[in-house]
Order: C-alpha cells, then sequence, then structure tokens
C-alpha cells in the first residue's frame, strides 16, 4: 500500500482531515470509509472544501489539485456531497477535507493570480526619443512595425530649431488598422517650409494594435538633424 | 489608469531599455532616460517576434551585432560602483564565447557579459592587465528562452537565472574606467566586433547603475515569463 502523503499530525487538527475515496457514486457523491463517524452534516453547509491531494494512478490526472466546496455529510458511512470537479474522483484518489478557513488560502491564490494578470496588463507610460538626420528620403522617426498587441500612442515632438530658410520637410502619420495591412496615412502630409515659430511640433496620436509610424522627408535644403521624442503608453 | 515607467521604482537607475518595438530598419531606440541609439550591424540581424507578440532581435552567430557609438555610451562606463545587466536570452548552442553585452578593452578596461569559454553565465570586469570574473557554476541552458541577468556589488556579483539567484563563483574587482568617448558600446559582440558573435535571440535588454534586489528580479521575471512561455 501507498505511504500516506499526509503526515499523520495534519490529518486531523480539527481544520483538516485526510482520506481516501472508497467509493465513487456519481460527480457528486463519494464515499470514504476513514472519514466516517463525525456525525451527519458536520461536513456541510460549503463551510468545508474537498480537496484532491493526490490523483490515485499518480499521474495528477484531474481532478488532482482541485478544490470544491461539501454541501453535505452522511456519517454513517462517509459520504460527501459536493459541487463537481472537472473530472470525476475515482476509487483510491486522496483527499484532504479543509475547513474554509484553510481552504481559503487555495482559493485567494487564484483571486491573486487573477489581479495579478490585471494588473500586468496596466498600460505604462512610457517614452522614448532620439535625433534624426534627414537624407532627402522618406525616413522613419517613430515606429512600431508589429506591437505586441493593442497600445496607446499619445503624442510624438520634434524640434525644429535646426531649420533654417532654406529647408522644407514632409511629416507624415500613418496607421495600419489590421493585421499585415497597409500603413494608411491620416490626414494628409503636414509641410513646414523655413524657419519655424513655434520650433517645437507636437502630433497627436492614435491608439492602435497593428503599426503606427511618423515619417520626415526633406524635399528641400540641407540636411539637418532634428531631435524628437514620443510618449506612448504600453 | 496610468502607470508611469519612471515610477515603477524597477526603473529606479535604469540607464538602458531595449525594448525592439520598431521591428524594421536598422535602428533601436532605448526607453532609457539617456536615449541611447543602436545601430544594427552585421548582415544585419534580423527583427522576429514570438507568438506572443513579444518582438526579439536575431542574431546568426557570425556576423551580426548592435552597436552604440561610443560618445554616446559614456553614462555605461561602469568602474567602483554598483551595476547590473539583464536580457531575455535564447542561445542556440554556446561556440566558445557569446558575448550579450559589453563596453570594454579586454584587460584594460571596462566590463563584459557572456556567456563565457567554458558555457558559464558570466560578468567580467577589466583591470590594467588582467580581468576578475563572476560565473554561475552550472552551465546556461541553450535553446531556452530564459531571464538572464548578472549584478556587480561592491566586490561580488550575482548571477540570475529566470528571477532566480544562481550558484556563483567568482568575486569581481573594480574595472579601470575606459576613456571618455572610447569605447563603442556592443550587444552580440565582443569589442571590437570582429569575435564572440551571440548565436540565436535577444529580448528585453537592460541596463542599471545599482543592484536590484534578489526580489525585483524575481518581480520582473514574473512580470514578463508570460510573453516568453516560461
Amino acid at each position: 500500500m501507498l505511504k500516506p502523503l499526509i503526515e499523520p499530525a495534519l490529518r486531523i487538527d480539527g481544520l483538516s482531515y485526510y482520506g481516501i475515496v472508497t467509493t465513487f457514486t456519481n460527480p457528486t457523491h463519494f464515499n470514504a470509509d476513514d472519514l466516517a463517524g463525525f456525525g451527519d452534516d458536520f461536513f456541510a453547509n460549503n463551510k468545508w472544501y474537498v480537496f484532491v491531494v493526490r490523483d490515485a494512478g499518480g499521474a495528477s490526472a484531474a481532478p488532482d489539485g482541485e478544490l470544491q466546496p461539501i454541501s453535505d455529510y452522511t456519517s454513517s458511512d462517509g459520504t460527501f456531497e459536493h459541487t463537481a470537479f472537472t473530472a470525476n474522483l475515482a476509487v483510491g484518489d486522496e483527499v484532504l477535507i479543509l475547513h474554509e478557513s484553510i481552504a481559503s488560502i487555495i482559493i485567494n491564490t487564484g483571486v491573486i493570480s487573477n489581479i495579478f494578470n490585471l494588473v500586468n496588463a496596466i498600460l505604462t507610460l512610457t517614452e522614448t526619443g532620439g535625433t534624426l538626420t534627414t537624407d532627402g528620403t522618406v525616413q522613419n522617426l517613430y515606429i512600431n512595425e508589429t506591437p505586441a498587441g493593442v497600445f496607446d500612442p499619445k503624442s510624438i515632438q520634434i524640434d525644429f530649431t535646426a531649420q533654417t530658410a532654406s529647408e522644407t520637410v514632409v511629416i507624415r502619420e500613418s496607421y495600419r488598422i489590421k493585421s499585415g495591412g497597409n500603413y494608411i496615412e491620416k490626414d494628409g502630409a503636414v509641410t513646414f517650409t523655413g524657419v519655424q515659430s513655434p520650433k517645437l511640433k507636437n502630433i497627436t496620436l492614435e491608439e492602435n494594435r497593428f503599426g503606427v509610424k511618423v515619417t520626415i522627408e526633406k524635399t528641400a535644403g540641407a540636411n539637418i538633424a532634428y531631435d524628437w521624442r514620443v510618449m506612448y503608453k504600453i | 489608469m496610468t502607470v508611469g515607467f519612471d515610477n515603477l521604482s524597477i526603473n529606479h537607475q535604469l540607464l538602458l531599455a531595449l525594448p525592439f518595438e520598431e521591428m524594421t530598419g536598422t535602428i533601436t531606440h532605448d526607453n532609457g532616460k539617456p536615449h541611447h541609439i543602436l545601430t544594427l550591424t552585421g548582415t544585419p540581424p534580423t527583427w522576429g517576434s514570438l507568438v506572443t507578440g513579444q518582438p526579439y532581435i536575431s542574431f546568426d552567430g557570425a556576423a551580426d551585432y548592435l552597436q552604440c557609438p561610443a560618445a554616446n555610451s559614456d553614462d555605461l562606463r561602469f568602474s567602483t560602483g554598483d551595476f547590473t545587466l539583464l536580457a531575455w536570452l535564447y542561445n542556440t548552442g554556446p561556440v566558445g564565447t557569446d558575448t550579450v553585452m559589453c563596453q570594454n578593452t579586454v584587460d584594460a578596461c571596462g566590463w563584459e557579459f557572456d556567456i563565457d569559454s567554458t558555457g558559464k553565465i558570466a560578468l567580467r570586469t577589466n583591470q590594467a592587465g588582467a580581468h576578475t570574473e563572476i560565473s554561475a557554476a552550472a552551465a546556461f541552458t541553450s535553446s531556452a528562452w530564459q531571464l538572464v541577468g548578472v549584478t556587480r556589488h561592491a566586490t561580488t556579483g550575482q548571477v540570475y537565472v529566470n528571477g532566480d539567484p544562481a550558484i556563483t563563483t567568482g568575486t569581481l574587482t573594480d574595472a579601470v574606467q575606459c576613456g571618455v568617448g572610447a569605447n563603442i558600446f556592443f550587444v552580440g559582440v565582443q569589442n571590437g566586433a570582429a569575435a564572440n558573435f551571440w548565436a540565436g535571440y535577444m529580448a528585453l535588454l537592460r541596463v542599471w547603475e545599482r543592484a536590484p534586489t534578489a526580489l525585483e528580479m524575481k518581480e520582473v521575471f514574473n512580470v514578463e515569463r508570460h510573453w516568453f512561455g516560461v
């Protein structure tokens, strides 16, 4: 016979009881002979939970590790009525009958995991930037070619301090709105000719999932270095 | 609800953070305040993304690397202070030394984070005509994504794998600080860009000028592991 997984001192401490399934009746009822005799309804009214601590086959098959509330208990033969597991119990499965004060730890672990997942999905306001020197071609100032998921570009700022009366540049803002789709220009190109006032230009960006870029193209004058920075939530 | 990047305690004293979000072109930008701009150099490295959408850069192990001009990476010239280097790594099989990142001249100045010639995750600091090194006791696991970090704290160092401290041997003496504007910051190749190329993938590279706690390293792993299926 297999050695019980649970040390004797832990089996009956008033908050947890160890037993082995001796009869599987149906998806919501089983018997454990060694858990008989506590008095009818001792484990009842969802104040106690049955936790499957070991699959009889030793392969951790469902419902191994699952926890369900107990609604009724018959003392004479150790019959438990419980909410169904994702798979049926089997003769030989080892179970712990846990008081709600103990079971809540397991339940809360799942809740905490869900909260962690939600917190992890909160977007973070992030920034990057650099300096780009024009070369006469259409150049990416800022691009997120294939975002991992939905994100929220906020704005891009471009410093035109270095631009003189001789230069002309064209700024374009484009989005990809479906997976693998083409970049579609938004609101048309904006041309900046000569000395600019104010020197700092701000472009508001849109939420996006499939790709965004802001480009600069010098169409006249010398190659000039433009500082830029983008703020986005990701 | 908004979370500020710099308000996250893990990002305090963060000097470099490369998310590789561009996914096209030969330039990648830094979320750290210094705004390092790295150029994809060599074949060059290629962009890729995992099934989760997480971007990474692929290195061919023969010619690919990233570099930031020496003039723009003076803030990475670590010497007497603490610092930490962290990245999600996937190596198809280290051959010799595979460099993760470095800013150094071997046995002269600076530091190097690599899988050393014995296949161990290592951090080296260079002194005049010598070097000191810490390394993991266990060999690096190839062909698997893992979060690998090395911290330098005083004369000691610590290797982290998937947020857990790894058994680490060796000590670190202060690096001789490289000269101002003298050393390029490299990713995926040894200083000089001629040897010890990285073969595989890298994602989410970060550099701090402090030593995060073990708890912080675990937190980073727990927050990011889902992107890598770990």
